[in-house]
């Protein structure tokens, strides 16, 4: 055989057994994982695929916005809720630090003893139903905003009640305390005899506040008869 | 999954075609590398230039064959180690001899298993190595390897015979060890 045909033998030989190699042999090492990793940060990204990174971020953004908004909200509603105390003045004082300075309460009545007569407000309907603060007010208030009309439909329900009193105190007796009783007995008999004139004399006068209070009348007992000084002038609770 | 539906999602850039393209090549190519350089370190940086370098210009290849798209990815593992070879002037080529034939001991490489084989072409010099790969396992011809390797024909032909020296001589003494050691 030729030198030149046994090489080409030789070299046949060799091609197709390192050709047919395809597990490394025992003293070479081979990082698979590592190589993949640093190709796989420098291969083009699909085209497709920055678009959806792009969506994929404004999605993240608008959730995280979301979120940050829904808490803020919460944290505004735990914060007015732990405050739900009678309604005084001085949680109206409290209340003006709790209440967005977007809700602005144009009317609101803050005479002291209306306010301590209200029964206890829940405070989370404050913001809701705010314009409830001026419901003590007698007489009609000349609103500008939308809430005119419940304004005008406490103030009328509060002179009917007025009404009822008045209307009720007259049929009424006087009460005539024990101790200012004459010594005395008044017998029916004695009693028709006297004209009305004369029973007036021999009873003392009574503070007819005093009457009018041991009455009971199915009205709401807040709702009272000495006429408390209106507040003409109205402020927010801003101003206060 | 065939090979050219996987060359096609390739070519959309889908990043689980590329690594599956990678999983199914890439220690055959390591070794390819690993023929020409020296350490794996190496070899691993020429496979991963070599991979990028395939994604990014699959959309040139045209799928004929399995074997066709083998032997291209083959030859740009090649052609980045050479790139490499050369960055780092590792030829130290000697100038133009005369070619010896060399005698060839016949069977001599038929009795070696290839990992032995592999072992023997990685520890022949880097000018050595780099002819005898080219002309023997990629079959380039000595004109070729001149061109590719920027020497003369004359030059590749007398690296080609050295290395081909160093082999038998590696064979001899790989085979002197064995038959003492068995004694």
């Amino acid at each position: 055989m030729p030198t030149s045909m046994s090489q080409l033998m030789q070299d046949k030989i060799i091609q197709s057994a390192i050709e047919g190699l395809e597990h490394l042999p025992a003293d070479i090492h081979f990082n698979s994982h590592k190589t993949w990793a640093e190709l796989s940060t420098q291969l083009p990204l699909k085209k497709g695929s920055v678009k959806y990174w792009q969506y994929a971020a404004v999605f993240i953004v608008l959730i995280l916005t979301t979120f940050f908004l829904l808490e803020h909200k919460s944290e505004q509603k735990q914060s007015i809720s732990k405050s739900s105390q009678p309604y005084k003045k001085s949680s109206i004082e409290e209340l003006k630090t709790i209440i967005p300075e977007k809700i602005q309460l144009r009317e609101v009545v803050t005479h002291s003893s209306q306010m301590k007569k209200e029964p206890p407000v829940n405070t989370d309907s404050i913001l809701k139903d705010i314009v409830i603060t001026s419901v003590e007010v007698p007489t009609p208030i000349e609103a500008t905003d939308p809430t005119t009309s419940t304004i005008q439909q406490v103030s009328e329900t509060n002179q009917t009640a007025i009404l009822t009193v008045q209307k009720a105190s007259p049929k009424k007796y006087r009460i005539v305390h024990l101790n200012e009783l004459t010594p005395f007995s008044i017998s029916t008999e004695e009693a028709k005899m006297l004209s009305k004139n004369e029973l007036k004399k021999i009873i003392p006068k009574t503070d007819l506040s005093e009457t009018q209070d041991a009455v009971e009348l199915p009205a709401k007992q807040f709702l009272f008869f000495k006429k408390t000084p209106l507040i003409n002038h109205t402020i927010t609770i801003s101003d206060n | 999954m065939e090979l050219s539906v996987l060359i096609n999602d390739c070519k959309k850039a889908e990043i689980i075609a590329q690594k599956k393209l990678y999983d199914l090549f890439a220690v055959r190519l390591f070794l390819i590398c690993r023929r020409y350089l020296k350490t794996d370190v190496e070899a691993e940086d020429m496979l991963q230039n070599g991979f990028l370098k395939i994604y990014t210009s699959l959309h040139t290849f045209r799928y004929t064959t399995d074997n066709a798209f083998i032997a291209w990815m083959k030859k740009i593992m090649v052609n980045e180690c050479l790139q490499e070879l050369r960055k780092k002037n590792n030829f130290f080529l000697v100038a133009e001899e005369t070619a010896h034939e060399i005698v060839e001991e016949n069977g001599i490489i038929s009795q070696l298993s290839t990992e032995e084989i592999f072992r023997l072409i990685t520890s022949m010099p880097i000018g050595y190595r780099t002819v005898f790969n080219l002309y023997v396992i990629e079959g380039y011809s000595h004109q070729e390897i001149a061109d590719i390797l920027q020497i003369t024909n004359g030059t590749s032909k007398s690296q080609l015979n050295k290395a081909r020296k160093m082999l038998q001589d590696l064979i001899k003494n790989a085979n002197q060890y064995v038959s003492v050691n068995a004694r």
